[in-house]
């Protein structure tokens, strides 16, 4: 005769399952406030274009890519992703302010993370991957590509600097770029 | 033991192989890495290094232990020869034919894409087929635990199916529903490339149905070490198990949640909506919960054994414990391991939190630890206690088994804890060189260093590993016969369970309801939205 | 750990045949099982919650939004 009988134990097990779960809900719902009222969740917008003709017209021809203001006063920053190089290889976007960023590539899987951010994307030859952020901090952020894209990877990154708001001046055509400093 | 004594002798050697070979590789790359110059440093070289290591690891070693052990449970678990030796030869034959098939291709510099190998980029169609034989040869050992169970069952009816050989049945039908996703990319896709048949790719179809086999291959590697938490580390603590029932639960449980949840490997991809990310996060959430639950139920086992042996208190339990012996050792350092693997874990799963960490070295850090430390330890463990029984021989003295588990521990902690640091850094993956005349990357180096030196300690510890099974097969080692292969017995040892414990009937169809909601139209898109495809980048030493 | 010869055990032989534990022990040890691993269960899961949420607060909020 057991003191601990079969059912006994089952109860027990049942306990902690019940503490497991509520530790795996008291997660998810942390995860799901920072989506809701942090505003930060993975990368959601599912855009195709063409990766053997994005570079003939369009949005991402060499000379449209980089940071533009556009109407509404819209801050986005086009980048295509290329072995293995970035174009541009260093992008200026302004502190404090909503930046879209638009990545393509005509060749193969590449990625991008920015140090110190949750700045984080794949880039898929067949889509456009897009993430809206805030940069709070100046200075120059290392942009490197993360995802194996062949031999040169190691060598593959690019530079985003982010630009105090009140030196954040767009040219005539409402472009901005490393150099204008 | 009628068969499977060669049979898993021939697995594990080969196995264990690709543990030495791959450690050595991995050492040369975490050189490469380091400020420190390394020889024979070029891209391709680091490169056709990093995807013989991982196909080692990933593939070789895993799939060749898992079939193994699975082959020595089946026989000594259900106390019967293993039905049809020769087939499960066969299966190994492929296995080989495949692994060499792979490693040829590798080694010439026609492979260099990694262990993920994600299209397009494009290697020799012999790696992909290599794979496959690989894959083949592991369906066979699927069938055979699958027709050993029901042997069993016809033979003995209303008789529990032994757990060991239960989770191992387990894991069988895991693995089938597994490689679908990766052998449909292989099969539909990467190979038709691979030959020059499609001058492209739909990329975003790839990397889906390679998602599916992706994590959920990671359990196909697991379960060997819980079937040890569950079955081998009691009995030689000189416990019980808590609960058989929850042990079964554990298993099943993996079997149903390890397969919907590949998404969260694409949580940073533009392909896919954030509903069915958020979708696959939540079932990740749930194929957390055997591993809270196994935490528990091994403590309890344990903790039965640390009292019976005169542990008093919340605590004193712990040090009662016999951890002279290599298998209860192990399993104190596997659970240990598991707080940071899993913590890490849980990390990459909280769906905004993966921004963080994807493509960093926090990865490399997670699942080296997780898979190379709780699991691998395990694996160690799991050929020691087996050793004896398939050659009627044990070493002198347990010291070096004990040494070496040491070994692997500190040198797994030391070589991952400074890559999750680094990796919240933004120190990000598969890079031969970095430029550390960069004062972010600058920074980095002291710990890469680090890192590096737990890589060296773990090298040594799988050469000492070696050496310690080659011990058993020497002149001085001593002879034993009559061993027989011991199983926990539970607390209350079930004599009849409920036919949805005893078999997966039931459980392949939530299965394929879980697949159906999770997968369905994730996969289905491709076929609706017009995707532009990727073209072919074929790898031939010239990148 | 023993390596002496033992009666082959598996989970489905009954209990009453021949293996290392001792019937009386084990009843009087099941009184106070599982008080450890619940103890052990705790403080490690309630150790993991609490890195879980460090993270959460400290790194991961402030890096910033992103969508």
């Amino acid at each position: 005769m057991r003191a601990d009988t079969e059912q006994d134990i089952l109860k027990t097990e049942l306990w902690w399952t019940a503490l497991v779960t509520a530790v795996v809900t008291a997660i998810m719902l942390a995860i799901i406030y920072a989506g809701l009222v942090h505003h930060i969740s993975p990368p959601s917008n599912i855009e195709t274009i063409d990766p053997k003709t994005l570079h003939l017209t369009g949005e991402f021809t060499e000379g449209n890519l980089g940071t533009r203001v556009e109407a509404g006063d819209q801050v986005t920053s086009r980048v295509v992703a290329t072995q293995f190089a970035f174009q541009p290889q260093c992008i200026a976007v302004p502190a404090n302010r909503t930046v879209t960023l638009r990545f393509a590539t005509p060749d193969v899987i590449h990625g991008i993370l920015v140090t110190g951010t949750n700045v984080n994307t794949m880039i898929i030859p067949g889509y456009v991957s897009q993430v809206h952020t805030v940069f709070t901090k100046t200075g120059d952020l290392l942009m490197p590509c993360h995802e194996f894209c062949g031999l040169g990877h190691s060598q593959m990154w690019a530079t985003v600097r982010v630009v105090p708001e009140d030196e954040f001046k767009p040219g005539p055509d409402g472009r901005v770029s490393c150099d204008a400093r | 033991m009628t068969h499977a004594r060669r049979l898993t002798l021939a697995h594990l050697w080969v196995a264990f192989a690709a543990i030495a070979v791959a450690a050595v590789l991995g050492v040369w790359q975490m050189w490469a890495r380091s400020p420190l110059p390394a020889p024979f440093l070029t891209a391709q070289a680091y490169f056709t290094s990093v995807t013989a290591h991982g196909v080692s690891m990933a593939y070789v070693l895993t799939t060749f232990m898992v079939m193994g052990f699975g082959y020595y449970v089946a026989e000594t678990a259900l106390g019967r020869p293993l039905p049809l030796p020769r087939l499960a030869w066969l299966g190994f034959a492929l296995g080989i034919v495949g692994s060499l098939m792979a490693a040829v291709t590798i080694f010439a510099g026609s492979a260099t894409v990694l262990f993920t190998f994600y299209p397009p980029l494009t290697a020799s169609p012999f790696f992909y087929i290599g794979l496959v034989l690989v894959v083949v040869g592991s369906w066979i050992w699927c069938g055979l635990m699958l027709w050993a169970m029901l042997d069993f069952k016809r033979a003995s009816p209303g008789v529990p199916v032994p757990l060991a050989m239960f989770a191992t049945v387990a894991n069988a039908v895991m693995w089938l529903w597994t490689t679908v996703g990766v052998a449909a990319e292989l099969l539909f896709q990467v190979i038709p490339a691979a030959f020059g048949w499609n001058e492209a790719v739909d990329v975003g179809l790839s990397r889906t149905l390679f998602s599916w086999t992706l994590h959920a291959i990671v359990y196909f590697w697991l379960i060997p070490a819980y079937i040890a938490f569950y079955t081998m580390a009691p009995q030689a603590a000189g416990g019980r198990l808590y609960s058989d029932t929850m042990g079964r639960l554990t298993f099943i449980l993996f079997l149903i949640y390890s397969l919907p949840v590949g998404m969260h490997h694409l949580f940073m991809d533009p392909q896919q909506s954030s509903a069915f990310k958020f979708l696959q996060m939540s079932f990740t959430a749930l194929v957390a919960a055997p591993t809270l639950l196994t935490v528990f139920t091994i403590s309890a086992s344990m903790e039965i054994a640390g009292r019976l042996r005169g542990g008093k208190g919340y605590f004193g339990w712990i040090g009662a414990l016999p951890w002279d012996c290599p298998m209860v050792l192990a399993t104190g350092m596997a659970f240990f391991m598991l707080w940071f693997g899993g913590g890490g874990g849980l990390i990459n799963m909280s769906f905004g939190m993966n921004a963080m960490v994807h493509n960093t070295s926090w990865v490399t850090a997670h699942f080296h630890l997780i898979f190379g430390g709780t699991v691998v330890i395990m694996y160690f463990a799991i050929a020691y206690a087996i050793w004896p029984t398939l050659t009627d021989r044990t070493p002198v003295s347990l010291r070096y088994q004990r040494l070496q588990l040491w070994l692997w521990f500190i040198g797994m902690m030391v070589m991952t804890l400074p890559w999750h640091y680094l990796g919240l850094q933004g120190q990000w993956r598969r890079v031969a060189t970095f430029n550390y005349s960069d004062p972010i990357i600058a920074g980095w180096g002291p710990w890469v260093i680090v890192s590096f030196i737990g890589g060296i300690i773990l090298l040594v510890s799988a050469l000492l590993f070696v050496w310690n099974l080659l011990e058993f097969h020497r002149a001085h080692a001593v002879v034993v016969t009559g061993l027989r292969p011991l199983y926990a017995l539970a607390v209350h040892p079930p004599e009849r369970v409920p036919a949805a414990l005893n078999g997966f009937a039931l459980w392949n169809v939530l299965v394929l309801i879980l697949m159906i909601a999770a997968y369905g139209y994730p996969i289905a898109q491709f076929f609706i939205i017009d995707a532009p495809e990727a073209i072919v980048h074929r790898v031939n030493g010239r990148g | 750990m023993a390596l002496a010869p033992h009666p082959n055990s598996s989970s489905q032989v009954p209990p009453s045949t021949d293996d290392v534990v001792d019937e009386a022990a084990l009843e009087r040890v099941m009184r106070e099982v599982p008080s450890g691993a619940l103890a052990l269960s705790l403080l490690t899961v309630g150790l993991l919650l609490l890195a879980w949420f460090l993270m959460y607060a400290f790194v991961f909020l402030p890096r910033g939004m992103v969508g």
